[in-house]
């Protein structure tokens, strides 16, 4: 633990919580908007996966980071548009739907990446996002490089999170959005299109986790493997709730995450006689007591994972 | 209407059971056990991964080609499934069936009670048995030549070593490198890190950099997919590092200085020839620096100073000889 | 005619599922592997080969119980995401029962292997049950949270203070031979544990079908009030089918341990709590279909890898193809048979046809 006290190796433990939980605010933040309407979002892991295929795919063909981004929306948004039309159109159990889709999108991209990129997937470096450095910011001790040398998805990030929660908190939009969560039917009467905001919601949360799928192709990694999500859809599901369905709280949750996740590497690291599976562990018992200790205060969308069906009773 | 509803969800999905009849319709079931010799191998990981794995692969594969035998491989097989993996093989008539890693030494040792005509070949195996071989590399002492060639290019004075999981080939591994770097730099130190995962690249690349923070300047990597992610860490860090199992100066020019060739082509080839002749049997086949087809340095990178170039390849030279065990 | 448009709803899962592998041949077709063989294969080894039939009764145990611990409590309104924590937690309990408890006959110490298997898994359900009858918490959250929480717990025990030494993974050392299920197939791993899971089907459907249990479960799932003005205790209700679904999820782990791999293993489920889900589903939440719903399932998975050894064709598109079978099933069950509607289609559609004989 002596790492703590060392300026430059603090520095690296703190980057080491910034990067791993990025792709966990993007998710667990689309995961908010998705909720807040209404729907459960249990595909943001296949969101992640298909985001990350995306960005290598846009990355490798187009030899631009930007490319990447592109196909990445575009490829977690199709997913988030397969689970809207099950899950909000036909009114199928929305915790099925999103199940099918983590699968589907697991073999899709393994297969598809192997079809596409063969034997060399995993030696191609793709083009990516780099550091750059806010000048005077950056020059702040351990804070300015953890937080102001960063590339452009980090600071899109910093930029969403607030955005998210002004749309959802402070515009007629996200009015409708929390509307159409709580009680639909009123929405209904009041003139809200509660389908069509549904989807607008669904499609844009799985954009936003298929935006973290991007950051670990296109700023940590630079390749794509298999699985590469690796349970990070779920972890974003407990941070959102962690998090109180709100985006400022999901970013708390979800670097709490990112803070655990990098104590557990340093302890499997450097001393493997300690349990790491605690620290593994310990956010979601924070998370389970958390709701136990908020519960009565903090509930989710009352409407969560119930069809809307228009002038039934 | 209850009764109703039962019935047609019965009839559903009989209906879903009898799509399988109807897709295997004139299908020959139960396949032909033939006599004619062939081998499959089992792999913890993707085929795909420039590493352990793809090594395997290759391996195997060079062999079917260069002696004309038909192969088969199932690609990440996770822990629980070995055991059916390499039973399915046996049943179908594969003569010689690979359990690809240490790993595999419970699953075989199960497997191989029952199937007493296949012969199993554990890599990097502990237990050799009846019709179960092992082949087992020096690991000590291609860690100690990594390790000492990497103390005579460190400035710093401090090594790094990573491994996935504490397996006996691994450890020793290590062990060599902590020894060889500390003959090349007697003040010097060599951490080690260990991932708990073979494939994880971000996570490979988090102990490279965490290593490199604590100073370490040269870093050898030994998982899977995850030594992608270390070399990257190294690469962008602007230190040095080494390959594993290929001469991976090619794939990383300005990174990788060295590489351990553990040749699984070599190995795999001359292992499997011997089987091919039925003279395959239930011990260990060692393999060393004295055997080069299998196991030898890569090449080195230009950057490395021709009178450490030489060091090493003395120390090699004693190694072989045997005037010096690790 | 109207018949026959019934006929054609009933079966619509079949459709679906024809669908599915139609696009999934699609897929096929981008490799070399033809999707004629590659279906072939996976359907012949799953369901017609000894060994293949084998393997899938091995995938059919965990997978049927885990779907029969998702149906009870769906059955009085409750999601439980939670079979596969339940599963870990239920062998966590069983290998410790076996490992460490002294000697005694064979008979007294399996029933107290599998009773702490069930009780492990029961107890992993009842936590969530508690929070939702007395706190109000929404069990689909706390049952996911504990699934993580089961799954480290056991890598923990099994790499850490059960682990057997020297161990090349994290394992704990083999139980007695005493304690092993039966084999139901000589010469396979296939053990009795997928006839316990039949056993159990049939028992939950009995329960459900002819006793007050299933009823008042029933009733809560479908009007809350109405269950209270019937006088069921709900808060009980819920406790008790979230600890029974517990249980029987925990018999899946405690099988798993005690009948095929005789050891702890870390991470030893593939995620078979989450194919409990899907079966339900697909057995549309009745009980004696889930053994049905569970061997198609167990049946695609076996078949996988089969195909994958048998022709090369990479396993990961059959992940692709599970994928699409169980949306296309889901989809069509939204579709159902509306009497009125066809009835008006087809009489306008005979209307027409008269006026257009008339004219002719």
């Amino acid at each position: 633990m002596d790492f703590i006290f060392d300026l430059s190796q603090l520095t690296d433990f703190l980057a080491t919580t910034l990067r791993l939980s990025i792709p966990i605010i993007f998710a667990a933040v689309g995961g908010v908007i998705s909720e807040k309407a209404g729907v459960f979002n249990i595909s943001l892991e296949g969101c992640i996966l298909g985001g990350a295929f995306g960005a290598a795919v846009g990355a490798f063909y187009t030899g631009s980071p930007f490319g990447g981004l592109i196909v990445a929306m575009l490829c977690a948004g199709g997913a988030g548009l397969i689970l809207a039309v099950l899950g909000v159109s036909l009114g199928i159990n929305q915790i099925v739907a999103g199940i099918a889709i983590n699968i589907l999108m697991l073999g899709l991209t393994s297969f598809l990446a192997r079809f596409l990129f063969g034997g060399e997937a995993t030696t191609m470096t793709l083009v990516g996002f780099h550091p750059i450095a806010i000048p005077g910011l950056a020059l702040i001790p351990v804070l300015g490089p953890v937080l102001f040398n960063q590339d452009l998805l980090v600071y899109m990030m910093y930029l969403m999170v607030p955005a998210a929660w002004w749309i959802l908190f402070r515009t007629p939009w996200g009015l409708n959005i929390r509307a159409i969560g709580q009680y639909p039917r009123a929405a209904d009467t009041a003139g809200i299109n509660v389908q069509a905001t549904r989807y607008y919601a669904v499609v844009a949360s799985c954009m936003l986790a298929g935006l973290g799928g991007a950051y670990i192709v296109l700023s940590q990694v630079f390749v794509f493997t298999e699985h590469m999500s690796a349970g990070k859809g779920f972890i974003a599901l407990s941070a959102l709730i962690l998090g109180r369905w709100n985006p400022v709280g999901a970013l708390l949750a979800a670097l709490l995450f990112g803070l655990f996740d990098a104590l557990q590497l340093r302890l499997q690291f450097n001393s493997p006689d300690v349990p790491y599976q605690i620290f593994s562990m310990a956010p979601y018992l924070a998370s389970i007591l958390a709701l136990v200790l908020l519960s009565g205060k903090v509930r989710p969308p009352a409407a969560i994972g119930v069809k809307f069906v228009r002038g039934a009773k | 209407m209850k009764r109703r509803a039962f019935l047609k969800k019965l009839s559903i999905l009989t209906g879903c059971a009898v799509i399988g009849i109807s897709a295997i319709a004139g299908a020959v079931v139960g396949a032909a056990h033939a006599e004619e010799f062939k081998v499959a191998i089992v792999l913890p990981g993707v085929v795909t991964d420039k590493s352990f794995n793809q090594a395997g692969y290759e391996g195997v594969k060079k062999a079917s080609e260069d002696l004309g035998f038909p192969m088969a491989h199932s690609e990440k097989v996770p822990q629980p499934d070995q055991p059916e993996a390499l039973s399915d093989y046996a049943r179908r008539g594969y003569n010689v069936v690979i359990g690809h890693g240490g790993e595999f030494q419970e699953s075989v040792n199960r497997v191989a009670r029952r199937h007493k005509d296949t012969m199993f070949i554990v890599v990097n195996g502990t237990e050799p048995k009846d019709n179960v071989a092992t082949m087992v590399f020096d690991m000590k002492s291609m860690g100690y030549v990594i390790g000492y060639t990497g103390g005579k290019l460190s400035k710093s004075g401090i090594g790094g070593f990573v491994g996935a999981q504490k397996i006996k080939a691994y450890v020793e591994l290590g062990e060599g490198f902590d020894a060889g770097f500390k003959a090349a730099r007697p003040d010097g130190t060599a951490k080690s890190a260990w991932t708990n995962d073979w494939d994880d690249i971000a996570k490979g690349k988090e102990a490279a950099l965490n290593l490199i923070s604590q100073g370490a300047d040269v870093i050898f990597p030994t998982m899977d997919n995850g030594v992608i992610g270390s070399l990257q860490a190294v690469k962008e860090k602007g230190q040095k590092g080494f390959g594993i199992y290929y001469d991976a100066v090619v794939d990383w020019p300005d990174t990788v200085v060295q590489s351990a060739v553990l040749d699984m082509r070599g190995a795999l080839g001359t292992i499997l020839e011997t089987a091919k002749n039925g003279k395959l049997e239930g011990k260990a086949y060692k393999y060393g620096f004295e055997t080069p087809r299998a196991f030898r340095l890569g090449s080195f990178h230009d950057s490395v100073p021709a009178e450490v170039q030489a060091d090493v390849e003395s120390v090699v030279a004693k190694i072989k000889s045997g005037e010096m065990t690790p | 005619m109207l018949k026959f448009v019934e006929t054609l709803y009933l079966f619509r899962s079949l459709w679906a599922v024809l669908a599915a592998l139609l696009v999934g041949a699609l897929l096929i077709s981008m490799t070399e592997v033809s999707a004629w063989t590659a279906y072939r294969e996976l359907f012949s080894g799953a369901f017609f080969d000894y060994y293949g039939v084998a393997s899938t009764l091995v995938k059919m145990s965990p997978i049927l119980l885990a779907g029969l611990a998702v149906v009870i409590p769906l059955r009085a309104g409750l999601f439980n995401i939670g079979a596969e924590g339940q599963i870990y937690i239920g062998a966590l309990t069983a290998s410790m029962a076996a490992l460490y408890l002294p000697e005694m006959p064979a008979f007294i110490h399996i029933s107290i292997v599998v009773v702490a298997g069930a009780m492990g898994g029961g107890l992993w359900g009842f936590i969530p049950g508690y929070l939702k009858a007395y706190h109000g918490i929404n069990e689909v959250i706390v049952t996911i949270l504990m699934n993580y929480v089961g799954i480290n717990l056991v890598s923990f025990f099994a790499g850490g203070p059960m682990m057997q030494e020297g161990a090349p993974y994290p394992y704990s050392p083999e139980i007695a031979e005493h304690l092993w299920l039966p084999w139901i197939m000589d010469g396979t791993d296939a053990h009795a544990g997928v006839l316990v899971g039949i056993f159990l089907a049939f028992v939950v459907w009995v329960a459900m079908r002819y006793t007050t249990i299933g009823f008042a479960l029933d009733t809560v799932g479908k009007n809350l009030t109405a269950a209270r003005y019937a006088g069921i205790n709900v808060k009980r209700q819920i406790l008790v089918s979230m600890f029974v679904a517990g249980a029987i999820a925990g018999l899946a782990g405690t099988f798993e341990v005690i009948g095929l791999k005789y050891r702890l293993y870390h991470m030893f489920s593939p995620g078979y709590g989450y194919d409990g889900i899907v079966v339900a589903f697909l057995a549309g939440l009745n009980p004696v279909l889930v053994p049905l719903s569970a061997l198609f399932l167990s049946g695609l998975k076996a078949g996988a890898h089969i195909m994958q050894r048998a022709t090369g064709l990479e396993s990961t598109v059959i992940d692709a193809i599970q994928g699409l079978v169980i949306i296309f099933v889901a989809a069509s069950l939204a579709f159902r048979f509306d009497r009125t509607y066809w009835r008006r289609v087809l009489d306008s559609r005979k209307a027409l046809h008269q006026t257009l004989e008339q004219k002719t």
